[in-house]
């Protein structure tokens, strides 16, 4: 078994080093052969290449990171060659979805071999530059070292996609595609149809995906529509957090223009008078309502005052005269903290 | 040696006699990760002849760290034994 962390982040992608993982429990002869290696080619790291580098020709190669390799060799048992080898060269003959996102293919090229006697190539995609006489198809010639290793080429673009190790390893173990279909449609969406379920629990259990994007439309429409548009379908229910939220917006609306005329009023009303008499008048206004206060203040305390007392007097009544002269400052404390008691939460 | 990729005979191990080729010039680490061994073929001018350093003569006990390093390196290749698997 390999070891499980990524010796060399900054250079070999995730996905590639999930890759190596994969295959290593998936294969017991493989060995790791190489990822990143200082040499043209996928192996080498953009940054450090030329541009007229082969591995930087395509258009889905020049859009990968330039900080990180794109190839990886598995070096394995010549029976395991030929039957790996043999599981990539069906699906790429095929043009197997897994082998492909969005139409493009992940791999540049496989090499390794299907007899274990002479080296064989397949070209994804690029290879009328390598003078395969098509994009796509064998390719001759590479070197005998592909007898015991195969080597994938990575389209750059496709890296750090985070279903590539998935998709390689699924091809390279023999799982079907239809079994990979049902595996991963749910979470690729790749070949997910609007008249399927959700998976998710929901308050309607016959909502499809279908349902979902036209809810989602929905309500897209009517936020970004005028209040009142006619024709939008299912508008949020009156009573619903929505549609409270509206009618507090529309409060805080009106209130905000009645604000406004109000200010404009006063404005209005100040405007070409004298600095000096404006701020006279600020002040006058300023003092009526202090002393408003300040009445309602007195107002307050004469009403509470004979009430207070009365109280205090009451709660008092039971006290005896020598306790009274013996503890009065405490007697009285507690009765006032008695009457208080229920104001101030400090009562005894 | 016939240039790059380096081909020659090996001599020793597991190899011996067979024409290899190894993408390094130093030589290659040949691998039976089932058995756990490895046998380490050196350049000597003329061959790739085997380290007789091991601990049975001439292999010695894998190492995943060890296979790691050589195959992240520039020196060595990593090669697993063509009928490693088998009995």
């Amino acid at each position: 078994m390999a070891a499980k962390r990524n010796p060399a982040p900054a250079v070999i992608p995730v996905q590639t080093w999930l890759l190596w993982l994969g295959f290593d429990d998936l294969e017991a002869t493989a060995l790791l052969g190489g990822i990143w290696a200082d040499k043209p080619g996928y192996h080498g790291k953009p940054e450090d290449l030329p541009l007229s580098d082969y591995s930087l020709q395509l258009a889905a190669d020049k859009a990968g990171p330039r900080d990180k390799a794109a190839a990886i060799d598995l070096t394995m048992s010549t029976s395991a060659m030929k039957k790996y080898t043999a599981r990539l060269d069906k699906a790429a003959r095929a043009r197997d979805p897994r082998l492909f996102i969005g139409g493009e293919p992940i791999l540049r090229e496989f090499i390794g071999t299907l007899d274990g006697v002479t080296v064989y190539c397949w070209v994804l995609v690029g290879g009328k530059a390598l003078g395969v006489g098509a994009d796509a198809g064998p390719d001759p010639g590479r070197d005998k070292s592909h007898l015991w290793h195969i080597h994938l080429s990575i389209i750059r673009k496709f890296v750090n996609h985070p279903e590539l190790a998935d998709r390689l390893l699924s091809v390279l173990s023999g799982e079907t595609l239809a079994a990979w279909q049902a595996r991963t449609t749910t979470s690729t969406g790749d070949d997910m149809q609007q008249s399927d379920k959700l998976v998710a629990k929901t308050s309607n259990p016959n909502r499809d995906v279908g349902d979902l994007y036209g809810d989602l439309s929905n309500h897209r429409d009517w936020e970004v529509s005028p209040v009142g548009t006619p024709g939008l379908i299912n508008p949020p229910a009156p009573g619903s957090p929505a549609q409270l939220i509206l009618a507090m917006a529309r409060d805080w609306q009106a209130e905000s223009a009645r604000q406004r005329l109000r200010d404009e009023a006063i404005l209005t009303a100040v405007k070409g008078l004298p600095v000096g008499d404006v701020l006279a008048r600020v002040d006058q206004r300023a003092a009526q309502l202090v002393e408003a206060v300040g009445m309602m203040r007195s107002q307050i305390a004469t009403e509470l005052a004979p009430l207070l007392a009365a109280a205090i007097r009451e709660e008092l009544a039971g006290v005896p005269a020598e306790a009274w002269a013996a503890h009065s400052s405490t007697a009285a404390e507690a009765a006032i903290r008695r009457v208080l008691g229920g104001l101030d939460g400090m009562g005894a | 040696m016939t240039g790059l990729p380096y081909e020659a005979i090996c001599v020793g191990g597991p190899l011996d006699g067979s024409p290899w080729l190894s993408r390094f010039p130093r030589g290659f680490v040949l691998a039976d990760k089932p058995r756990r061994m490895v046998w380490i073929y050196k350049w000597d001018g003329h061959n790739w002849r085997i380290d007789p350093a091991g601990h049975a003569g001439d292999n010695r006990w894998l190492s995943d760290d060890a296979a790691l390093q050589a195959a992240l390196g520039a020196d060595f290749d990593v090669v697993a034994l063509p009928q490693a698997g088998e009995r």
